[in-house]
C-alpha cells in the first residue's frame, strides 16, 4: 500500500496497534454483549416455564 | 566458507536434536528439524559437473517446466511447493492449534484478557522502527517484528508474504526463541513482580460457565468479522476458528483428525522442512545475525509489555489482579500460561490462576494474527 510507504516506522507501528487495540477491545465487546444476550435469553426462557407451570390449566 | 557453514549446521543440528530428546528445547520441533539440518548439510552431491546441491528440497525454483522436474527428483520438493510457500501448513498447525484451544477462557474475562494481550503485543510493534533503523525493509522488519507474538505459524505466513527470501531464517529464529521462553520467562517474572504482588490469589468463584453453543456462535461471528476486516489473513482466522467450532461441536472423529492427525503431522513436516530448508546455500545470509538479535528483543519486549498489562489489570481492580499472568499475554499456548501457573504457585500454593492465564494466551493468538493482518494489508 502506497500510504504505508510513506509513513515513518514508529508513524506505522502506532497506527497499527491503535488499530490492533481497536479491534481486540471490539472483538471483547462482541464476547460481553453475545454472553449477555444469551444470559437474558435463559432467564426469558426460565421465567415463561416458571409462569407456565405456575399456571392452572 | 560453505564448507565451514556447512560443519557449523550439521554441528547445529545434532544440538538441536540432543536438546529436543533431552526437552531442553521443544522436541516436537526441533528433532525433526535437528535431522533435516544436519542430513541436508551432510547429504551433498554433484548435480552437474559444475554445480554441487542436495536432492532434498530446492525452494529457489520458480520456472514452471523445471518445477515439474524438481518434484520428481526432490524428495520433500511436492511437500514443500504444495503446503509450505503457500502458507498451507501454517493453516494447518493453527487448524489443529483450535481443536486444542478452550476459547470460553476469553469469554469468561474478555476485557482483561484483551488489555494484556494488547499489552503483550508491545514487542511486536516496538520491534519495526527498531528493525528498519538498523537496515531491514518495512516488509522485513513486520516479519521480524511478529516473532514478538511468540505464534509461530503467524510467522510463517507473514514472512512467505512479506519477505519471501528471509522467510526460513526468521522461522527458524522464531521457532528456536519459543522453545527457549519457558526457560527465560520465570526470570523476568521474578525481576518484575514482587513476592508480595506474584502471591495473590484470584477469586475463581464469579467465572461464568460458558456453554459449547456460547463458544460456537462467538467463534463463527469473530471469524466472520475477522476475515471481512482482513481478508488477506481469512486463511488463517478460518484455520483457528474450524479448530475451536469442530472442537465444540463434538464431532469426534474430526476432533481426533485435527488435533491428532493434522496438528502433529504438519507440525512434524514444517520442522523438518525448516531443517531442510537450512542448507548452507540458503541461511548463511548476512542478515541472520541481525535476526537474531531482533527476535529476542522482541520477545523480550513483549515479555514485559505483558507483565505491565497485568500490573493495568492489577491497578483497575484495585489489587484483586495477579500482574505475574500478564506473561500469558504473550501467546505461546499453553506454555506461558503454565509458567505463570508456575512462578506464582512457588509463592502462594492456593493462588490458582490458570483461568485468567488461559484467557489471556488465547486473547493472545487473536491479537497477534490481528497485528499479522494489519501487517500484511499495510505492507504487501
Amino acid at each position: 500500500m502506497n500510504t504505508a510507504a510513506s509513513m515513518g516506522p514508529i508513524q506505522l507501528a502506532a497506527v497499527t496497534y491503535i488499530i490492533c487495540a481497536i479491534i481486540s477491545i471490539g472483538v471483547a465487546g462482541i464476547i460481553k454483549l453475545l454472553v449477555g444476550y444469551i444470559n437474558m435469553q435463559k432467564k426469558r426462557t426460565a421465567a415463561k416455564a416458571a409462569t407456565e407451570s405456575g399456571s392452572p390449566q | 566458507m560453505i564448507a565451514i557453514g556447512r560443519i557449523v549446521l550439521i554441528a547445529l543440528g545434532i544440538a538441536f536434536v540432543y536438546l529436543g530428546a533431552k526437552g531442553t528445547l521443544e522436541p516436537l520441533i526441533m528433532i525433526p528439524m535437528g535431522v533435516g539440518m544436519a542430513a541436508v548439510n551432510a547429504g551433498v552431491l554433484y548435480l552437474s559437473a559444475t554445480t554441487m546441491g542436495t536432492i532434498f528440497i530446492d525452494p529457489m525454483v520458480s520456472d514452471p517446466v523445471k518445477l515439474l522436474e524438481i518434484l520428481q527428483i526432490d524428495f520433500l520438493q511436492p511437500i514443500y511447493t504444495f503446503t509450505f510457500s503457500n502458507g498451507l501448513i501454517a493453516c494447518l498447525v493453527f487448524m489443529g492449534i483450535g481443536a486444542i484451544t478452550d476459547v470460553g477462557y476469553v469469554m469468561m474475562a474478555p476485557f482483561s484478557s484483551m488489555i494484556i494481550a494488547i499489552f503483550a503485543e508491545m514487542g511486536t510493534i516496538v520491534t519495526f522502527p527498531i528493525a528498519v533503523w538498523m537496515g531491514l525493509t518495512y516488509k522485513e522488519a513486520a516479519s521480524i517484528a511478529v516473532v514478538g507474538g511468540a505464534d509461530g505459524p503467524m510467522v510463517l505466513f507473514t514472512s512467505l508474504i512479506l519477505a519471501k527470501d528471509l522467510f526460513v531464517p526468521i522461522t527458524i529464529v522464531a521457532y528456536l526463541y519459543l522453545s527457549l521462553t519457558y526457560g527465560a520467562y520465570p526470570y523476568l517474572i521474578r525481576l518484575m513482580v514482587p513476592q508480595r504482588f506474584r502471591g495473590i490469589k484470584m477469586d475463581l468463584k464469579g467465572i461464568p460457565k460458558i456453554t459449547p453453543g456460547e463458544k460456537i456462535t462467538f467463534s463463527i461471528i469473530t471469524c466472520t468479522i475477522l476475515c471481512l476486516l482482513f481478508p488477506v489473513a481469512a486463511p488463517l482466522f478460518m484455520s483457528f476458528f474450524v479448530g475451536v467450532i469442530v472442537k465444540e461441536s463434538g464431532v469426534k472423529p474430526f476432533v481426533e483428525f485435527l488435533e491428532k492427525t493434522v496438528l502433529y503431522g504438519s507440525t512434524f513436516f514444517l520442522g523438518l522442512l525448516l531443517g531442510v530448508l537450512c542448507e548452507a546455500n540458503t541461511i548463511l545470509n548476512p542478515k541472520v545475525l541481525l535476526l537474531l538479535v531482533l527476535g529476542s528483543l522482541s520477545l523480550l519486549i513483549s515479555g514485559i509489555g505483558g507483565i505491565i498489562g497485568g500490573y493495568v489489570m492489577y491497578f483497575l481492580t484495585k489489587g484483586k489482579f495477579n500482574p505475574a499472568v500478564g506473561i500469558a499475554g504473550v501467546s505461546c499456548v499453553p506454555t506461558t500460561a503454565k509458567v505463570a501457573q508456575k512462578e506464582i504457585q512457588k509463592v502462594n500454593k492456593q493462588a490458582m490462576i490458570l483461568p485468567y492465564a488461559m484467557g489471556a494466551n488465547v486473547s493472545g493468538v487473536i491479537t497477534t494474527a490481528i497485528i499479522a493482518a494489519i501487517y500484511v494489508t499495510l505492507l504487501r
